[in-house]
This record gives structure tokens, C-alpha cells and sequence, in this order.
């Protein structure tokens, strides 16, 4: 290997040293790390501006992704302070290999899923009981073994007789976006979502919402990672989220 | 006869030759670059000249600024620099290209004994010498039966020894064939003892004639 | 994993061979066509067909939906006059395989004839022989074996689309499920017996396709070194 390459490799390693030390230092900015679902992207942007406008010494830069990559990452020592997982499996784990500070967890929100069509769509569904598989030729879904809200989608249609009926019907998205696509761009006929990913798009309507009672609940875990260097400001990101004004910019977007 | 009256600049300099070939041995002489292979792909048509006319025996080649006819339809042999045989093709193939009925055939392998080649019909080009591959080149541009043979500096590669008994043999097979030869090279002595005319071009002018009477 | 499905496996050698004999016509014929014409715009064309080898796949799919979607472009078009979908079908994948692949094939293509010695062609025309059998006897053969390595490069490829296939195809088990998608779901799905299998199948597959140009261009690289006299 080149001499150049090391001497990059030494100097980038002085930079981040150096980054280091002066985040710890400075007593007045604090630069606080959220590994976030993608699903909160919009929600969190919004919540960004109140809160910084609030708490003067703290910046929030955000990790979006999917829960599964982000338990990953910061499995792998990624900077965090911050994670916000979009299931309760995913945050499981990570308790589970004492990655979280202790007492820190707590749910801050929800989701439902709810049925959807396209807008120009003129499909007559009041309620999932009432899907009807001989008149539609796509079912939109997100994949059912992995993708949570393809896990969600299979218990209610099992809890309503309709897994198998729908069977050949089904498209399986890699996420809950690429569904919505499905169904916004038209060519699925009917597709399953959270309601606050059906609340983001004009190209979509919603039918129905499902009952809580037929799938497990959609909780939305958060909690400080332990590695953190900010404990304080972390809590205090947590506790923003839980309150009224927090609650009230989650259900904006469609959260509950 | 082939009658060329050509214009066609090139990047450093115009060609602007007239050339009037009878059934004679013509050689083209000059230093690289005065326009010898330009001249050769003008009258084969895969170049055209920016004005003139070549015709051959009353059939007209190129006239005007742009009335070219192709060189598929064009009755020209072309021995190219280095021969451009067709590697993936024996011996046979690259001779049987380009004849399209059973009289010319007997006539290409008629082709191949005076070439002294026949041996070798199953051999591709490069398991053959430099000498072989100039005979089979002269005997696939000869195939087709042309009514006139461009040849391209078409001795340069060989050793000397090889080099004199190929000139030897292409002033037999012009005793042959009787149509106009037209060759490029920049070896003075080949010059003199192949042409009938031998033209000296510089930067694509003839500067000299040379007129033999053999 | 009592009984294994094998239907991965047919769909993507079906899919990928479909999709390579499409894009090696198509590469082909565009590379030789504009190998031998100089005209203004042709640095865009060639920019254009090698685009999709810059764009992230999920940004090729979504052009593809935009397109061939049952609201799209040309796929309502489809829809209307002969009544065939693309959109979570099994073609919809060979379409995405073709846009994906085609650059490989045409960027190898183009490479293999600029490379030809033109006197060549030359000297078969002059021998009388058709722009069509120049290009039959003499370009194509010459030409091979940077043909074959662009074909190869095009199944290998074909053959590991995801992303653009993901989003045209849909995920349908038993109709567009090619091995990348099996593997990237059973990942997903932490069913990473599932995953190794189909793993070492399309390692395996990719390996020797590679593997078997490599022994074929060497040996024939003999063939054709001396060859060009």
C-alpha cells in the first residue's frame, strides 16, 4: 500500500481523535446522535427545529434507516446516543446484549395499519372483512416473515380468514415504502400500511383501519444508548418526545 | 485504363493527382505520409476524394463531389500493407472469399500452383512465413478476377532474399493477367524494376514522371 | 428445510438467459452501428445507454414503474392493445435485467469492434462481399471474443439483479421470486440456513460462468494472437 494512503489514514485518525476531545470539552454545544426508523423521518425532522429552539446547547443529527440495519450498526460500535426503533423485536435485542442504559426504554408512540387504494382508485371497501379476492389482481403487502409491518399485515388477514384466500393475490414489498409505491403508482389494487406512512401521501386514500385487536401492538421503543457520552441531553431528547408537545407533532403525522 | 483525376484535402496537405494507368506496371513512390495509400483507397472506393473522377475501362468509379459507387460493386483487387488476411479463416477460405462462381474457383486454384501455395490450403495465416503470406494475399486480391491490382507496399515486410523472388513473380503474373498494377513503395530499386511509370509523389503532388520501356 | 423449492433457480436462469440473448442482439447491433458513424449527439446516445450502470437500482426501477407500470407510459399502452402486464410479472424482471445489463454488453461490444483492424472489413468489401456478410464473416467472428466477455458480463449480471427487478417484478413467491430476492428475504427474515443455500448456489453459478470465460478467452487467445498478421 502507498505511503500516501497511510499518511490519509494517520491524519483521518488525528481528525477524529481531535473531533473528539472538543465535542467532550465544550461545555456549550452538544452534538446528541439518533438512530431513527425510517418510518420517523418526517415527524423527527419537524420535531428538530422545536427542540433545538428549546434547548439551545444541543444538535440532533439523525440516522435514519431500517430498525433491523440500525440494531446492526450499533451492534458494531456505530456513534449513538439515540435509538428509535419502529419494533419492539429490534429493541429486544439490543436490551438483550446490554446495549441500552438501563431505565432509559420506553415506548413514545404507535402505529395502526389501515387499508389503502389508490386515489383514483374506485374500489368500494368499507372495512378488511370486506376485501374480496375475485375482484382485485394485486394485493400489496410488505414481505411477511421479515419485514414488520408484512408481520402485522399476516396476523390480521389470518385473524380475519383472509391470509389464504389472498394468497396468489399477494405482492411482497422489502418495506413498508415500496409498498406504498405499489399502491400509489397503481398497480397493486389494494395495499396494507401504517397509517402514518398512508398520512405522508396525496396519491393514496384510506378504507379502513384495523382493529388493534387483531395483530400485536405496533410500539414504537425508544431509549439512550450506553455507549453515549450524553446521557443528560439524551434523557432529555426521550422526555420531548414523550411530552404533550411531542405527542402532538407524532400525531400530526399520523402516529397515535 | 484507369483514369484517375482526383482532389481530397487531407490534414497537412491536398492531394491532387492525375493518373492514367494503360495495362502497365504503375509504381507510386514517396516518402510516408505524401498520400500513396490515399490514392489506392480512392480508386478501391473506400475513401472518396472531395472532387474528381476515376473510372476504369469506361466504367465510371467516382464522379463530381460525391457519385461514388461502392466498393463491392467496383471490379478492384487490393493487396493490402501487412496482407490483412483473415486470421480465423485457412488458407482456402481467405482465397475463396470473395469468388462466386465454380470458373473462377479452378481459376484460384490454378492461382495457387503458379503461386507455389497449394500445400498449404489448410494452414490459417499464422502458422505460414511472411513470403507465403504475400502469395496467398496476391492470390485471394487476384480471386475475384479484378480488372485492375492496388498493391500496398506489398514487399516491405520480407527479407531480401524473399523479397526479390516475390518481384519476380509479380512480374510474371502481370504477364498473366494483363491489367493494370498499381504499386505503392518507398524502395527506389523496387521502383525500377517493377514499374512501367514510376509517379513521385511529396505531399501529394506528382513531382516526377519516370517512363520505362521495357 | 424439508423440501427445497427450486423455483429461484429456473426463474433466474430463465430470466437472465431471456434477458442475455435480448441485450446481446440489441448491445450488438447498437455498438456496431455506432462504431461505424460519427455524428453529432453520439457521445450522448453512448452516455445515455450506459447510464443505467451509474444510477442506483432503486432509481432504475422506479424509472422502470414510471414506464411499465399499469399507469405507465408504455406499460398502459400494453395493457390496452395486446392486454399484457409487465408490472409483477416475470417479464417485468427480464425488462429490468435487459436495462441493467445492457450497458456491460454494449460498452464490451463497442470495445471489440473499435479494436478491429479495419483493413479487414476493407478487404472483404473490395472482394465484393455485402455490408451483411462483412459483418457475418469477418466483424463478428474478429470481434467474438469481446462479444462473449460482454455476454458473460450480461448473464453474470442479469443473474445478481436486485433492486430494479425488486421494484417492477414485486416479490411474488412462485412467479418473480429470482435467488437474489430469496436470499435478501430469507436475510431479512433471519432464515439464514435458507440464505447460505441459495448463496452457494448463486456463487457457484456466478464462479463458473466466470471461471469457464476466462479458461475459454485464454485458450483462444492462442488461437488469435498470432492471428492478426
Amino acid at each position: 500500500m502507498s505511503k500516501k494512503f497511510w499518511n490519509c489514514l494517520v491524519c483521518l485518525g488525528l481528525l477524529l481523535i481531535t473531533a473528539g476531545c472538543s465535542a467532550g470539552e465544550s461545555e456549550e454545544q452538544v452534538e446528541v446522535m439518533i438512530s431513527a426508523a425510517a418510518s420517523l423521518t418526517d415527524a423527527l425532522t419537524d420535531m428538530k427545529a422545536s427542540f433545538e429552539s428549546e434547548h439551545d446547547n444541543i444538535t440532533l443529527t439523525f440516522n435514519f434507516g431500517s430498525s433491523g440495519k440500525l440494531v446492526q450498526q450499533i451492534e458494531q460500535g456505530a456513534p449513538s446516543d439515540i435509538f428509535l426503533s419502529a419494533s419492539k423485536k429490534d429493541m429486544d435485542t439490543l436490551e438483550e446484549g446490554k446495549l441500552l442504559l438501563e431505565g432509559t426504554r420506553v415506548d413514545f408512540t404507535a402505529n395502526e395499519l389501515v387499508l389503502i387504494t389508490n386515489k383514483d382508485e374506485l374500489l368500494t371497501v368499507d372495512s378488511f372483512e370486506d376485501i374480496d379476492p375475485s375482484t382485485i389482481a394485486h394485493f400489496a403487502i410488505g414481505e411477511p416473515e421479515g419485514v414488520p409491518v408484512g408481520r402485522y399485515t399476516k396476523e390480521v388477514l389470518e385473524n380475519i380468514g383472509l391470509w389464504d384466500p389472498l394468497q396468489d393475490k399477494m405482492v411482497l414489498g422489502s418495506d413498508v415504502r415500496q409498498v406504498l409505491t405499489h399502491v400509489e403508482m397503481g398497480n397493486a389494487d389494494l395495499g396494507v400500511v401504517y397509517s402514518s406512512d398512508a398520512k405522508i401521501s396525496d396519491k393514496v386514500k384510506v378504507l379502513a383501519v384495523a382493529s388493534a385487536e387483531w395483530h400485536g401492538p405496533i410500539v414504537y421503543p425508544g431509549a439512550v444508548v450506553s455507549e453515549t457520552k450524553h446521557p443528560e441531553e439524551a434523557k432529555a431528547f426521550l422526555a420531548y418526545l414523550t411530552s404533550d408537545k411531542g405527542k402532538e407533532i407524532l400525531k400530526k403525522y399520523g402516529f397515535k | 485504363m484507369l483514369d484517375v483525376r482526383i482532389k481530397k484535402a487531407l490534414a497537412h496537405f491536398t492531394v491532387d493527382v492525375h493518373l492514367r494507368v494503360e495495362d502497365e506496371i504503375v509504381v507510386l513512390v514517396g516518402p510516408s505520409g505524401s498520400g500513396k495509400t490515399t490514392i489506392l483507397n480512392v480508386i478501391a472506393g473506400l475513401d472518396n476524394p472531395d472532387e474528381g473522377l476515376v473510372t476504369l475501362n469506361e466504367q465510371v468509379y467516382f464522379q463530381g463531389k460525391g457519385q461514388s459507387l461502392s466498393p463491392q460493386k467496383r471490379n478492384v483487387g487490393y493487396l493490402f500493407q501487412d496482407y490483412a488476411l483473415f486470421p480465423h479463416m485457412t488458407v482456402e477460405k481467405n482465397i475463396g472469399y470473395g469468388v462466386k462462381n465454380k470458373m473462377a474457383l479452378s481459376r484460384s486454384d490454378q492461382l495457387m500452383n503458379v503461386l507455389g501455395i497449394g500445400h498449404l490450403v489448410k494452414k490459417y495465416p499464422h502458422q505460414i512465413s511472411g513470403g507465403e503470406k504475400q502469395r496467398v494475399a496476391l492470390a485471394r486480391a487476384l480471386a475475384t478476377e479484378p480488372s485492375v491490382l492496388l498493391l500496398d507496399e506489398p514487399l516491405s515486410a520480407l527479407d531480401r532474399e524473399t523479397r526479390i523472388e516475390c518481384q519476380d513473380e509479380l512480374l510474371r503474373l502481370h504477364e498473366m493477367w494483363k491489367i493494370p498494377f498499381i504499386i505503392v513503395t518507398h524502395d527506389m530499386e523496387e521502383a525500377e524494376k517493377l514499374g512501367d511509370t514510376i509517379f513521385f509523389l511529396e505531399r501529394g503532388l506528382i513531382r516526377d514522371t519516370k517512363v520505362f520501356h521495357k | 428445510m424439508s423440501t427445497t423449492d427450486y423455483t429461484p433457480l429456473m426463474l433466474s436462469l430463465k430470466i437472465a438467459g431471456i434477458s442475455t440473448v435480448i441485450v446481446f442482439i440489441t448491445g450488438v447491433f447498437f455498438a456496431h452501428l455506432l462504431s461505424r458513424k460519427q455524428f453529432f449527439g453520439k457521445s450522448v446516445i453512448e452516455s445515455l445507454f450506459l447510464l443505467p450502470l451509474v444510477l442506483p437500482p432503486t432509481v432504475v426501477g422506479f424509472g422502470l414503474l414510471i414506464l411499465f407500470g399499469k399507469k405507465g407510459w408504455i406499460g398502459s399502452l400494453l395493457i390496452e392493445w395486446f392486454d399484457v402486464q409487465i408490472v409483477f410479472t416475470w417479464i417485468g424482471a427480464v425488462i429490468a435485467s435487459v436495462v441493467v445489463s445492457f450497458p456491460l454488453m454494449y460498452q464490451s461490444a463497442s470495445a471489440a469492434f473499435g479494436s478491429l483492424d479495419s483493413r479487414m472489413q476493407n478487404a472483404a468489401r473490395t472482394m465484393g462481399a455485402s455490408e451483411w456478410k462483412v459483418f457475418r464473416t469477418i466483424t463478428f467472428p474478429l470481434a467474438w471474443p469481446g462479444l462473449l466477455a460482454g455476454l458473460v458480463l450480461s448473464f453474470a449480471r442479469g443473474l445478481g439483479e436486485f433492486g430494479a427487478t425488486l421494484m417492477l417484478a414485486g416479490y411474488i413467491p412462485g412467479k418473480t421470486d429470482t435467488i437474489p430476492m430469496a436470499i435478501y428475504f430469507a436475510v431479512e427474515s433471519g432464515q439464514m440456513e435458507k440464505a447460505t443455500f441459495w448463496v452457494v448456489i448463486i456463487v457457484a453459478l456466478g464462479f463458473s460462468t466466470i471461471m469457464w470465460l476466462n479458461w475459454w478467452s485464454r485458450r483462444n487467445m492462442e488461437r488469435y494472437k498470432n492471428g492478426h498478421t
